[in-house]
């Protein structure tokens, strides 16, 4: 997995370099900052699902399922609309609005987080209500159309900097995120202020993928299908795995903006929707693995 | 450890109010009621895991562990790492009686296996040996003997009869009246406003299973 990323590193950023005299400023101004946009979107979309399923002892969850994606896309939306020159620090204003819509979503649904179809469906029903926001703003269904075409330094500067802080809040709460394994009772009996530290986690979950949606859109499923396949394959614990999402979240994301970008050159595909489309097998792989359980 | 006039309820629905009791220290406890009379929810009081509506628990500096009768992991998580877990925040450190444990309760074999994977009574076996690894003053077992074959039964026997002549503490919930009667120092009897309590020769009695379990004629029909 790890070759895989570096090989396309290097693809995304040498490939179908024709012009000799600006291939300099290509990289520098389009590509570089494309592709360490990549990284942390990879990055986030991992992190944030393993964290989100962690907390809520719910494996079949997601960022995008509950509403947190569509909510970070309807506050874009939103801000085109209203005032589009702060547009420029739409990653930020992801990042909150990820984090307005965890809050939503902890003072109503996540208080049933025992009752599984409630949370699934209520948090269904949340993320498509603000789709069809988003869709009567925009005039177009927030689901697919987002290219990471004009990711700007802007962009990847305040990425790298919530991804940091994110990291800070993660090194102080990682250590007790493998008693989330464990029933509510069992983590109450060890002593750990669990309200507390599925908050943080939540919160880190919930402002990455906030970022990161902000610029790619949402993309369904991708979170769970990646999260679950790893689990799966690999037979590691919540901890264990955590790189190994990450480096497949990662290389997923390459492949899909390397696939967007160059299959039909020039034309741009969305990379979110692409994305979902490459995920597909794995979700197919996924649900074998699955039948074969039953 | 005791408790007076506790009151218990979920949705303001009481389950039972202004029982009073006291665990007897260094004692085996069982805790006997028909299904649904509250003993669960007796022994997350005295663990201190669900708050009274009225009344309090009062503790000295004993620890308590309460092993739930229905217990689940949500991720891929090996016998050993659970083990593990219990190993770190117990105070049954040495590596004697931990392997003791594991081997007591047939889990050496089981120790890289994913709990989810196991069947019912290894997993109640897993969790039993997590519930001793804790080692803690009193140990509240709810139903520790579901899933288990006529073998662990026994085992589970000894190791608690061990525990109690280690200083150990024990109250534990079950169903079944011959292991009550094998085990007991105490017999508590769970009802909607009273907690009655005595030794198994004065409780065990086809009057008392009669009245506080609604079984008419136990001890006849047993043993035609
Ligand atoms: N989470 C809950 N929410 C609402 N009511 C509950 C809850 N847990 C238990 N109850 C109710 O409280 C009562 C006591 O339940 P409890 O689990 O303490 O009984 P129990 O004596 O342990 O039964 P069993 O022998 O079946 O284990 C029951 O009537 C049950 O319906
Ligand atoms: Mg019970």
């Amino acid at each position: 997995m790890l070759l895989g990323c570096i090989f396309l590193v290097f693809f995304q950023l040498i490939f179908r370099i024709e012009n000799q005299s600006d291939w300099q400023l290509i990289i520098v101004q389009l590509r570089l900052p494309r592709l360490i946009f990549e990284l942390g979107t990879g990055f986030a979309i991992g992190l944030s699902a393993l964290l989100l399923a962690a907390t809520l002892r719910q494996p079949y969850l997601d960022g995008s399922m509950i509403g947190i994606a569509s909510g970070s896309e309807l506050m874009i939306a939103l801000i085109t609309v209203l005032v589009p020159s702060s547009l420029i620090y739409r990653v930020l204003i992801g990042t909150v609005a990820g984090i307005l819509c965890l809050l939503l979503l902890r003072g109503s649904i996540f208080k049933y987080h025992n009752h599984v179809l409630f949370l699934v469906i209520g948090g269904f029903c949340l993320a498509m209500f603000f789709n069809a926001l988003t869709t009567i703003l925009t005039e177009s269904s927030g689901w697919t159309g987002k290219s990471l075409a004009n990711v700007t330094w802007l962009d990847v500067g305040w990425l790298v900097l919530i991804i940091l802080v994110a990291i800070a809040s993660w090194r102080k709460n990682s250590r007790y995120l493998q008693y989330f394994a464990l029933p509510e009772l069992q983590t109450k009996q060890l002593g750990i202020d669990e309200a507390k530290i599925a908050l943080n986690l939540q919160l880190i979950a919930a402002g990455l993928l906030g970022a990161v949606t902000a610029v790619l859109g949402t993309v369904f499923f991708a979170g769970v299908v990646i999260n679950q396949l790893i689990r799966e394959y690999t037979h590691l614990g919540i901890i264990a795995r955590i790189p190994f999402v990450i480096v497949f979240s990662i290389l997923d994301v390459l492949l899909a903006d390397t696939v967007a970008h160059f299959i039909f050159y020039p034309t741009e595909l969305p990379t979110n929707a692409v994305l979902l489309v490459l995920l597909a097998p794995a979700f197919l792989l996924l649900l074998t693995r699955w039948s074969r359980a039953v | 450890m005791q408790f007076e006039e506790l009151t218990m309820e979920y949705n303001k629905k009481p389950v039972f109010h202004g029982i009073s009791g006291a665990l007897q220290d260094q004692r085996i406890t069982v805790l006997l009621g028909p299904n649904g009379s509250g003993k669960t929810t007796l022994m997350m009081a005295m663990a201190q895991l669900k708050n009274p509506s009225k009344g309090r628990v009062i503790k000295n500096a004993e620890t308590v562990f309460y092993l739930s009768q229905k217990n689940q992991v949500f991720d891929y998580v090996t016998v050993g790492q659970l083990l593990e877990i219990a190993q770190l925040h117990g105070r049954k450190n040495d590596i004697v009686s931990v392997e003791k444990t594991i081997k007591n309760l047939g889990l050496t074999k089981l120790l890289t296996s994913d709990i989810n994977t196991l069947s019912g009574g290894q997993q109640q076996r897993t969790w039993l040996a997590y519930a001793f690894l804790q080692a803690t003053d009193i140990l509240l077992l709810d139903e520790p003997m579901t899933y288990l074959d006529v073998k662990y039964q026994q085992v589970l026997y000894n190791m608690i009869m061990e525990g109690k002549e280690n200083g150990q503490t024990f109250l534990v919930s079950l169903h079944d009246i011959e292991f009550t009667r094998r085990c007991s120092d105490n017999i508590w009897f769970l009802t909607a406003n009273q907690l009655v309590s005595g030794t198994k020769e004065q409780l065990l009695t086809q009057n008392s299973i009669y009245q506080y379990l609604g079984v008419k004629n136990y001890f006849s029909s047993n043993n035609n």
